[in-house]
């Protein structure tokens, strides 16, 4: 790999032990995969230190001690637990304790404390071709897809290109990779691409053939709100690992390649045609639970809510009940959440007896099956949830032993306000 | 019928203690063969190592000291550092080899835990080679040999 004399002088410790071994880090990740050189990065969305991976809150502070400052503005995905309100999520009072050092880490660092998976809806919006390392699936596709800044599938590495500002010139990174090599006709009515649940099915439908590709997508007429491309982009992060895709007419990076029309591709093997019943069909996978039986938890916020997502729950909770053994979590950020306080939203949610929970969420938490373990909580914390996210079921099932039913948001809340599916 | 399989080497896992025999180029042991793609987020308990997700055929089978070889990787960026965590604890598979170009963000966990990484491997592999085989990753020469089949 061709190093410059500033990269040369980092990895002859001329800057320090811990920073020419970061560098020494990302130079073997680009040899790997045959890299020329070193690019510089704006800006890194870093991996959460989560308590709940066994020694990875000891392992960041360690790291802080060293005085390491990050180089390049760098925000923070979700931890295990609320830590503003940490009773809010019944999380054990040493897996707290064990998460705060990661605050302080973080803080020493100068890692900024916003600690979500969407920091894109909390101003950190890298412009159109500019080359970051993000962590968080969800993240990554939405800053390739939606914004056209440029990331591969970030993750502990990010750390070591948030004290340098580098990374090897590979993969999402190259104008050659950007281009898509898989199709899809999208031929459902538009009024089957209405809500969240919907957008998340069609992500998740097409992230199972498409696994690592980038998918090239026709037939959505209308482009999606920002909180329906997330949900879209993180199904296509759970189902495969899409890190890219395009959506004709739509998505920016598409609209100065030369992609022609969905009847062009029309005879390639990796062209692929949605239609109504395949939709009915992934529906199946998630819904588990029958229709008017109890519901124990009903989820919003995957990935992470926005202001206008809150005032939308808020709006439909307003003088309403949630169902005496139904819990309603509404997971956001906490700069989101102190915004929805000031509007007046969170009284509202919380006097219809929901949580808005910052920080974190289920799949991040204690209710995992090997942490319930740990601390002798009765395991699945919640037997039943309902979400609009393909993304939260997915990972729930598995990890936190739930059976799952996936609905639109209205459902959702009027799930929660009834106790049993609607 | 063909017993060796080309890959291409991302990480040879060279510091990794696990592999102080004789011949540190070489690994044998037995392979999880997942058809189908491969998280480490909700696909593995981190606990026991143990594969969780029903939908995979090789539900419940431990990785611990076995090879893992899966089509391609899917899911959460966490994947890395769930491997990192699992070799840390010891109960991580011995070595990954995936039939798609390797997933950058898993590269990363097996760079720090030495686990060596093959990937883009001859896609009979797939065809020819069951779980519960006996393999042997030839590090140096990117091969793979299926010492059960002769």
């Amino acid at each position: 790999m061709k190093l410059t004399d500033q990269e040369k002088r980092i990895l002859d410790g001329k800057e320090g032990l811990i920073k020419a071994q970061a560098l020494d880090y990302l130079v073997q990740f680009g040899d790997a995969f045959g890299a020329e050189n070193l690019l510089n990065v704006s800006y890194c969305h870093y991996p959460a230190e989560m308590g709940i991976y066994d020694g990875f809150c000891e392992d960041v502070e360690k790291y802080s001690n060293s005085n390491i400052k990050v180089a390049v503005p760098t925000t923070s995905s979700t931890l295990c637990c609320d830590l503003e309100y940490p009773s809010i999520t019944d999380c054990p009072i040493d897996l707290v304790t064990k998460q705060r050092k990661t605050e302080t880490a973080f803080r020493k660092m100068g890692i900024l404390e916003t600690f979500t998976c969407t920091p894109q809806q909390i101003g950190f919006v890298p412009l159109f071709g500019s080359h970051i390392v993000s962590v968080e699936s969800s993240a990554i596709i939405y800053f390739n897809s939606i914004l056209g800044a440029r990331t591969n599938r970030g993750g502990l590495f990010t750390r070591y290109s948030s004290i340098t500002g580098k990374y090897p010139a590979m993969g999402y990174m190259l104008d050659e990779n950007r281009e898509p090599n898989c199709y899809y006709d999208i031929n459902i009515p538009m009024s089957m691409l209405q809500t969240m649940d919907q957008w998340s099915i069609l992500g998740y439908i097409i992230g199972k053939t498409a696994g690592g590709k980038v998918p090239l997508i026709f037939g959505i007429n209308s482009p999606p709100t920002t909180s329906q491309a997330i949900t879209f982009g993180a199904a296509m992060a759970t189902s495969g690992s899409v890190t890219l895709f395009h959506i004709a007419g739509v998505t920016p990076e598409i609209q100065s390649m030369n992609h022609g029309k969905a009847k062009d591709y029309r005879n390639l093997d990796s062209f692929h045609e949605i239609g109504i019943k395949d939709i009915e069909e992934a529906y199946l996978d998630f819904n588990m639970i029958e229709k008017h039986s109890k519901v124990d938890i009903v989820v919003l916020g995957c990935p992470h809510a926005n202001l206008e997502d809150i005032r939308y729950y808020s709006e439909k909770l307003q003088g309403k009940r949630i169902a005496a053994n139904t819990m309603l979590w509404i997971c956001t950020n906490r700069m989101t959440r102190m915004q929805a306080k000031y509007s007046g939203y969170i009284s509202i949610i919380e006097k219809a007896g929901a949580k808005v929970i910052a920080d974190t969420c289920p799949v991040e938490s204690h209710m995992r099956k090997t942490i319930c373990e740990t601390y002798n909580i009765s395991y699945p914390c919640f037997p039943r949830m309902v979400s609009n996210s393909v993304k939260m079921l997915r990972y729930s099932r598995e990890l936190l032993g739930v059976q799952t039913a996936i609905a639109s948001t209205d459902k959702c809340i009027y799930s929660a306000i009834s106790g049993t599916l609607q | 019928m063909k017993k060796t399989f080309y890959g291409k080497r991302i990480v040879d896992g060279v510091n990794n203690s696990q592999f102080s025999s004789d011949d540190k180029s070489i690994i044998t042991a037995q392979v999880i063969v997942c058809q189908e793609s491969f998280s480490f987020l909700g696909d593995v308990d981190i606990k026991t190592s143990e594969i969780i997700n029903p939908d995979n055929t090789n539900f419940g089978i431990p990785m611990k000291n076995k090879i893992l070889a899966f089509c391609s990787s899917k899911g959460s960026s966490s994947g890395c550092v769930i491997l990192s965590s699992m070799v840390k604890k010891g109960i991580g598979p011995l070595a990954i080899i995936t039939l798609e170009p390797a997933d950058y963000n898993l590269v990363e966990g097996a760079i720090l835990a030495q686990v060596p990484f093959l990937a883009e491997i001859e896609s009979d592999f797939f065809s020819n080679t069951k779980t519960g085989m006996l393999i042997s990753i030839n590090k140096n020469s990117c091969t793979i040999k299926n010492e059960e089949l002769s």
